[in-house]
């Protein structure tokens, strides 16, 4: 593989530069696959035919890679960024986000809030779903009692506590029947939210698939075979599901009859399931793919190349020192660990993927805060690399251990977290004298049950943001977090200071809830050194420069729904 | 014969038994589970423990299983299509990846044969030369590699095949794979054929029949070939475990949706159902691949089939 790398990429590098002269042989290819799936377009109509051979205009079909399958179609099943995206292409929810992550009406035309913030009123648009009967607030009940009922055991069914939709806890745990979860449809186009506290990300999450509705005739009437395919579904979205092949292909078509419909959006969007990602990009050079991802090396050698995109994602990796270990009890070896990690590096050197060094535990670009700045510039960068501190640190450290000292660093055994961890172990060693690192890589969902259960020292592990706010990160540290505060941080300012912001005093007052915000993440990463932040994982791909309109976001589901290719 | 046949046939039973405990135990001592995600609360996974019913005890599980089995339910997938039934899940990867893989095989040994013939009987000239480094090459270099060369240059450079699968173009997306996936049997068979061929040439009968005058075709067809081929039967069970192990690879690259993709990503996700399943099938290709072996034996050496009737 190593030998065989270097004269392919040569070759595809000159490829690609003899491609991108003649933008023409590029674009032929294209237009030839168009025409073998128009029959899958149902409702393309006439002009399909006509656009095919004519370069100009729109192309009716656009085909994105994923390098990770569809696991289900289920949206209140599903856990992973492609399962959403793609459900997202055919269902809608109250609102969408627009290419800034604000909300937009779309299944709701309006809404309402009470003043205290308590109660939120949408009033529905006339959508219909694509068997023809409307769309109605009793839907929404309806998915979301579901999303809570104990029996559907969701995996998001956490995301309606987290809104603070009444009873939305009792229900789950099954303490309450699930008709006294706090969502009542007044009439069949009013929807009402109660809440037990404000929430200021509500409207953003309304987008968010767990949140979508579901049509209960019809879900009764599929048994168990709901969302297994396309004849198993109806759709309330832009887009049909009209073709799925586990494993390889998932076509969706555009539903002519949306209410909201986007006239320049792609006939024809289709997810391809390519986990090589050297053989998509051959796809890619040859037009037969619009979208793919770029992995390792391949950023470097496509950087900038016309069609490199570089996507920032709210991917956050961190290190959660394990507080039950005695010897990292020690705040000095905290701290030397803290100082002794170059992050800069590790974004810019090691990954080479678009990533970037973790300024806190919250990352960039993931919530806006009530003065209209991004959250990391009112918190400031609280991570540092210092070299000369790391070392004074450790040695204060070995000191009050009496002795030098040997850690163990977990981490799962992808690529990219294999070479973050050995460039830690490295630079702990070099800025840390004395000092012995061991690494222990680990399947992981193996890493994951054992640092859930505490059986580890130092460990590398990763999370993604539920919604556009800081408390989808504060509250994995809070010590009442069994499942996520993996390394049992224990701290009664921090939770104090969490607690106030997302359900006491302050949960109403955005500007205190961010400020309480800002202080917590200081306690944990910078006077507790509880938490050690590395980086923020970018996203490197290459896009058509034919193609436009995809919405990514950083802590929502990226947007495919507008697609399309001139 | 038949009692020979009804014996072999038992014991593979057996066998498939003693795998689908083996695998069962090796999954429910694998550390992690199919639910164990960033997110997953500890009330929630309790909850999906119970819907699945892996709360229950080991033993109650695998007899669990084993009844359904039997029945012909492999249960529903937890990952990978969430809730589908496995065998729904299974049944067109693994017939589009015995599809390739059967041409590939054929490929291979028409191939190996060809090429061990022509170096036999043209021992130590440039074409026994050419025929070892072609299964010199194809034994050493990776399949992940042969297979990249291909689609780069003949997908990409030559643009002769599509360089991915397509459902719409079946038969013309999986020549790339077919060959790729065909070189290991080949270079095998080739080595194989040439020097059982060289050793038969030179044995006694062979000059026997030389001396009575029996033409060249002849010879080689009905004298020395058949006696060539009883040792290459025997390799074909190791260059299916091959083809089986390489699908994984090949499938990778050519984003085939066949049963080798479908169980490495089952066993990324600690998808119990569809690794059992998957797994399963592997063994019983081979064991059914080396009952056919030892079927082949016997018709092919009636030595084998009275010594072992017997036995």
């Amino acid at each position: 593989m190593i030998d065989f790398k270097k004269p392919l990429s040569f070759a595809l590098a000159a490829a690609m530069l003899a491609g991108c002269g003649t933008s023409t042989s590029a674009g032929t290819p294209a237009a030839g696959t168009d025409t073998g799936s128009a029959p899958a377009a149902e409702n393309a109509g006439t002009t399909d035919a006509a656009a095919a051979p004519a370069a100009s205009a729109n192309s009716s079909e656009v085909v994105v890679a994923f390098d990770a399958d569809l696991n289900t179609m289920d949206h209140h099943i599903a856990t992973d960024g492609n399962s959403f995206i793609m459900q997202s292409m055919c269902y809608s929810g109250l609102t969408s986000l627009d290419a800034a992550g604000s909300p937009l009406p779309e299944l709701a035309k309006s809404w309402d809030v009470s003043e205290d913030g308590l109660v939120y009123t949408f009033h529905l648009a006339d959508a219909t779903w694509s068997n023809g009967t409307p769309v109605t607030a009793k839907d929404f009940v309806y998915g979301w009692q579901r999303l809570d009922a104990p029996e559907t055991a969701s995996e998001y069914a956490f995301i309606l506590d987290t809104i603070h939709c009444v009873n939305a806890a009792e229900v789950n745990a099954g303490e309450k029947p699930v008709e006294e979860l706090g969502v009542k449809a007044i009439d069949d186009k009013t929807l009402e939210v109660t809440l037990t506290l404000p929430c200021d990300f509500l409207l953003g999450l309304m987008s968010f698939p767990s949140f979508f509705p579901l049509n209960q005739e019809f879900y009764e009437a599929q048994g168990d075979q709901f969302a297994l395919s396309p004849d198993n579904m109806i759709y309330c979205g832009p887009y049909n599901m009209t073709g799925w092949e586990q494993g390889n292909s998932y076509t969706f078509t555009k539903r002519a009859d949306y209410f909201n419909l986007d006239p320049e959006a792609a006939e024809t969007v289709v997810f391809r399931f390519q986990q090589d990602t050297q053989s998509a990009l051959l796809e890619y050079q040859s037009g037969n793919i619009d979208v793919v991802k770029l992995q390792g090396e391949q950023v470097d050698q496509y950087a900038g190349e016309p069609g490199f995109t570089n996507r920032l994602t709210g991917y956050l990796w961190y290190i959660p020192v394990n507080m039950t270990v005695d010897k990292l009890q020690n705040l000095n070896l905290r701290k030397a660990i803290h100082y002794a990690i170059d992050r800069e590096t590790i974004a810019k050197d090691v990954l080479m993927d678009g990533s970037i060094a973790a300024e806190g535990e919250i990352p960039v670009a993931l919530a806006t805060g009530p003065d209209g700045k991004d959250y990391r510039e009112s918190a400031g960068k609280i991570t540092e690399y210092d070299p000369a501190k790391a070392k004074e640190f450790y040695d204060a450290a070995v000191k009050e251990l009496g002795g030098d000292v040997t850690l163990e660093l977990m981490f799962e055994d992808s690529e990219a977290s294999k070479a973050v961890a050995e460039y830690i172990q490295a630079k702990l060693k070099e800025n840390c004298p004395g000092m012995e690192v061991t690494l222990n890589s680990k399947p992981k969902k193996e890493r994951l049950e054992l640092m859930k259960s505490q059986k580890y020292e130092l460990g590398l592990t990763r999370w993604g943001p539920d919604y556009a706010d800081p408390q989808t990160y504060m509250d994995l540290f809070l010590s009442t977090n069994v499942s996520n505060n993996q390394g049992r941080y224990n701290s009664a300012k921090y939770d104090e200071l969490v607690l106030k912001a997302t359900q006491g005093e302050d949960a109403a007052d955005s500007a205190k809830r961010w400020a309480d915000f800002v202080e917590a993440e200081k306690v944990l990463v910078a006077e507790d050194f509880a938490v050690i932040p590395v980086y923020q994982n970018g996203g490197a791909m290459m896009i058509n420069p034919n193609v436009s309109n995809i919405n990514f976001h950083s802590a929502a589901v990226d947007d495919y729904r507008h697609i399309y290719k001139k | 014969m038949s009692k020979y046949i009804t014996k072999r046939v038992l014991i593979s039973l057996a066998t498939l038994l003693v795998i689908l405990f083996v695998l069962f135990l090796m999954l429910d001592k694998m550390p992690g589970s199919p639910f164990n995600d960033e997110k997953l609360t500890e009330t929630q996974k309790a909850l999906l423990y119970a819907k699945y019913g892996l709360d229950q005890p080991f033993f109650v599980r695998f007899f669990k299983y084993l009844g359904a089995v039997l029945r012909g339910d492999l249960g529903v997938s937890y990952v990978l299509n969430k809730n589908k039934a496995v065998s729904d899940l299974i049944s067109a990867p693994l017939l589009l990846s015995i599809r390739i893989g059967a041409r590939a095989m054929l490929l291979g040994s028409v191939l190996g044969l060809l090429l061990g013939i022509a170096a036999a009987l043209n021992h130590n000239t440039w074409i026994d030369t050419l025929c070892s480094f072609i299964s010199i090459v194809g034994v050493s270099v990776p399949s992940y590699v042969f297979a990249l060369l291909l689609a780069y240059y003949i997908g990409f450079v030559l643009k002769l095949t599509p360089i991915l699968y397509n459902s719409k173009n079946v038969s013309a997306s999986i020549i790339l794979p077919t060959i790729a996936l065909a070189m290991f049997p080949t270079a095998n068979v080739s080595r194989f054929t040439r020097s059982e061929m060289i050793d038969v040439l030179n044995s006694e009968y062979i000059l026997l029949v030389e001396a009575k005058g029996v033409r060249q075709t002849s010879l080689i067809l009905r004298h020395a070939l058949r006696n060539t081929l009883i040792p290459i039967i025997t390799i074909m069970g190791p260059i299916l475990v091959n083809l089986l192990t390489g699908s994984m690879v090949v499938e990778k690259v050519f984003g085939i949706p066949g049963i080798g993709m479908l169980m490495v990503q089952a066993i990324q996700n600690n998808d119990y159902n569809v690794v059992i399943a998957c797994a399963f099938v592997y063994s019983a290709m081979y064991i059914a691949m080396m009952l056919i072996v030892d079927i082949l034996y016997g018709i092919i050496d009636p030595r084998i089939r009275v010594a072992k009737g017997s036995a």
